[in-house]
């Protein structure tokens, strides 16, 4: 699109300029219907996929699409003999077509900025499509420059403006930033065919070429605009049902009753061995049920707080097997968050399934580096290893896990076992993703 | 150091009670969740810290620590709940007052870090050397999480606020090691006593990229002592239990018949 939009803009404008009335009046219609038809297939096609809320978009796209089919642009292919003037009938369908687009735009505006719908600035939009409407009859009827000028003028300075005022990032791409600016330059133009025109100096020969070039850009902008806020709509959309699913999945094997009440019944007996030691147990689970609790409502936690849960969770092993577990931190870095209790989850993993404790110089490691402002954290063990192909159907932890980290961190985690001697898992993410505010933002995930 | 307690059900505050009672030197007084009764209190004593419930039927912690805040500015608050507030769901103006939270049901190692804390200006940590190596905060001994922490600690303790780096460490630590692996155990070292420290609610220990150093200000140390001349606690012994101590017990032997001689 952007290398149509250039080709346009580099055709030597003489051959065209001052050609208006020998402009190939079938090609330039058609060229903007088949663009105007487009639009409420992918509209349709994004409410059916993405989110039942782009409905009003569908109508806006297909408001647009009936009101070019029933403008002067069009006559010429609909009634050949007429040439640009509009019938009686079709004068009322596109005017009618025009209203209905202006007053849908508007909807579907408020709709993006996420604003109550507010009957002053419906009534505010009303008398402006009234007055273009009527500034249509009087003026000129088939003048394209000034429909274009007096539209989209605003409508993309609202859109614009929108963005900005959600206080959003602006996520205007360069190829956005570009097409912005030859919308600019094409307005310019038009507006000063319109003042030419108003101030009774002749036509300055706007063509219709150039009106097809504001009308790319804008489909360029608009479908931009379009596709990046549909994505990030449908990836929020699965994030959240994944993270969903994730958190229910840590809760169920955190509260899991063998786990819960198998501790509850080591406690009672370290209980009538030794109260000193019963309170230790007692402390160690209390605080494993407190993180459990915590992370229903709780995405993250500082790392440092990720290894207190690891720490906690492995004392309380401890005293539940009567063995020692030789755990190493080779900790460079800190200041960082984590997803909460998933660390905790693979280490926990680890214990489950490497025999460490049957093997002399058994031991997990946990290691954290950073590089280039990535952030490497590492879990090995020497134990007994698996087949990596046993990973999918065997650990349901390390699955949900990884998920996590890639939901919340846009982290990657890579497994490597081998039998005999251990398995490593490594997970890299970027330290800004995992910035130690994010804590205080409440967590959720950000686009 | 004199504190209230407000919690309606004491039932809840037996593990407290014995902890507070073991600090010795802190006043302490109770209280129900009545309102009036603990401000008029405040008005009447000097209080240093305020341990609040934070769910009571009859008022809200926040709320009163708000209230206590507003006339007693100098008072640090701890809250002690079974909720899972922490400090970024409290309100912004309450957050420099607050010293921190202890979670029910709690440990007593809980307790003594906030008692810590809040003695910290006043608190010293005392390190025996002659022998073997003992740490102690308050008359309690401090239990290191490995015991290369505790040896990488007597270390810094030897050099006295002189820098350590980490292949100094490494090589008293764990000579003829593997240098990777080394350095790996010397990091889960760091960390652990970083940890411990932490514990404690003490800040000693200057950890930097490789290096580390001791802040002198709150040890008191029997080894430093016996340097200044200040004591005669060197009998023969010294740091037992760890190898790299050998050359130093001969520096010592040298002062000791110095003295003697004198």
């Amino acid at each position: 699109m952007l290398g149509g939009l250039l080709f346009v803009l580099f055709v030597p404008m003489h051959k065209y300029g001052e050609a208006y009335d020998q402009v190939d009046f079938l090609t330039f219609p058609l060229l903007v219907l088949s663009l105007v038809s487009v639009l409420p297939l992918i509209e349709f096609i994004s409410f059916l996929k993405v989110d039942t809320t782009g409905f009003r978009n569908v109508v806006f796209a297909l408001m647009l699409f009936l009101m070019f089919l029933f403008s002067s642009d069009m006559q010429p292919l609909l009634n050949p003999s007429r040439n640009q003037t509009l019938s009686d009938v079709s004068s009322i369908l596109f005017f009618a077509g025009f209203m209905a687009f202006v007053l849908t735009a508007i909807c579907v505006l408020e709709n993006h900025i996420g604003a109550e719908f507010s009957y002053i600035r419906f009534a505010l939009s009303s008398i402006y499509a009234g007055l273009t409407l009527l500034s249509f009859v009087f003026l000129d009827r088939a003048r394209i420059p000034y429909f274009a000028l007096v539209i989209f003028l605003p409508l993309v300075v609202y859109l614009i403006i929108s963005v900005f005022m959600r206080g959003e990032k602006p996520k205007f791409n360069t190829v956005t930033f570009v097409l912005v600016g030859v919308v600019c330059l094409s307005f310019g133009l038009c507006l000063a065919s319109f003042a030419s025109k108003a101030l009774g100096k002749g036509d300055f020969g706007v063509t219709t070429f150039y009106v097809l070039l504001i009308f790319l850009s804008y489909m360029a902008v608009y479908i931009d605009y379009i596709i990046r806020r549909e994505h990030d709509r449908y990836m929020v959309k699965r994030y959240a049902k994944s993270l969903e699913k994730a958190k229910s999945r840590l809760l169920t094997s955190q509260m899991n009753p063998h786990f819960v009440f198998n501790s509850l019944l080591v406690i009672k007996d370290t209980y009538h061995q030794d109260i000193a030691k019963g309170d230790q147990a007692m402390d160690l689970f209390s605080k494993y049920l407190r993180t459990s609790v915590e992370s229903l409502d709780k995405d993250f936690v500082t790392f440092e707080d990720e290894l207190q849960n690891i720490a906690n969770f492995i004392a309380l092993e401890e005293i539940k097997k009567g063995k020692s577990y030789n755990i190493i931190y080779d900790i460079d870095v800190s200041d960082f968050v984590v997803p909460i209790l998933s660390l905790e989850t693979l280490v926990e993993n680890s214990l489950k399934y490497s025999m460490i404790e049957d093997k002399e110089d058994g031991e997990i490691i946990i290691s954290t580096k950073e590089e280039n402002g990535t952030i490497t954290i590492t879990i090995e063990d020497n134990g007994i290893g698996f087949n990596p192909e046993d990973i999918k159907k065997g650990s349901y932890g390390l699955k949900n896990t990884s998920d996590r980290f890639h939901i919340l961190l846009q982290a990657k985690t890579e497994i490597k076992s081998k039998p005999n001697e251990g398995t490593k898992i490594e997970i890299t993410f970027n330290k800004e993703e995992a910035n130690m505010e994010r804590i205080i933002e409440g967590g959720g995930f950000k686009i | 150091m004199r504190i209230i307690v407000v919690d309606d059900e004491f039932q809840a505050l037996g593990t407290f009670l014995k902890e507070v009672m073991y600090e010795g030197d802190v006043e302490y007084r109770f209280f129900g969740d009545n309102e009036a009764e603990i401000i008029s209190y405040l008005n009447k004593c000097e209080v240093d810290a305020a341990f609040l419930d934070i769910r009571m039927p009859s008022i809200d912690g926040v709320v009163l620590a708000k209230k206590i805040i507003a006339s007693h500015p100098k008072i640090r608050i701890v809250f002690i709940t079974g909720l899972s507030t922490a400090l970024p769901d409290l309100p912004e103006s309450l957050r420099p007052h607050v010293e921190g939270f202890i979670y029910k049901p709690y440990a007593k190692e809980d307790i003594q870090k906030i008692f810590n804390s809040l003695k910290r200006n006043h608190l010293y940590l005392e390190a025996f050397t002659f022998e073997t190596f003992e740490c102690f905060v308050n008359g309690r001994i401090v239990e290191f999480s490995s015991a290369k922490s505790k040896e990488l600690f007597a270390i810094l303790v030897v050099y006295g606020g002189k820098t350590l780096t980490m292949a100094d460490a490494i090589n008293k630590l764990y000579p003829g090691k593997d240098i990777g692996k080394a350095k790996i155990l010397y990091r889960d070292a760091i960390w652990r006593l970083r940890k411990t420290l932490d514990g404690l609610g003490m800040d000693l220990v200057e950890f930097h990229r490789g290096e580390t150093i001791l802040k002198k200000e709150r040890i008191r140390c029997d080894y430093w002592d016996y340097l200044a001349d200040k004591n005669e606690a060197y009998n023969g012994h010294f740091l037992d239990n760890y190898p790299w101590s050998k050359p130093y017990l001969v520096y010592l032997d040298k002062i000791a018949d110095k003295r003697k001689s004198k």
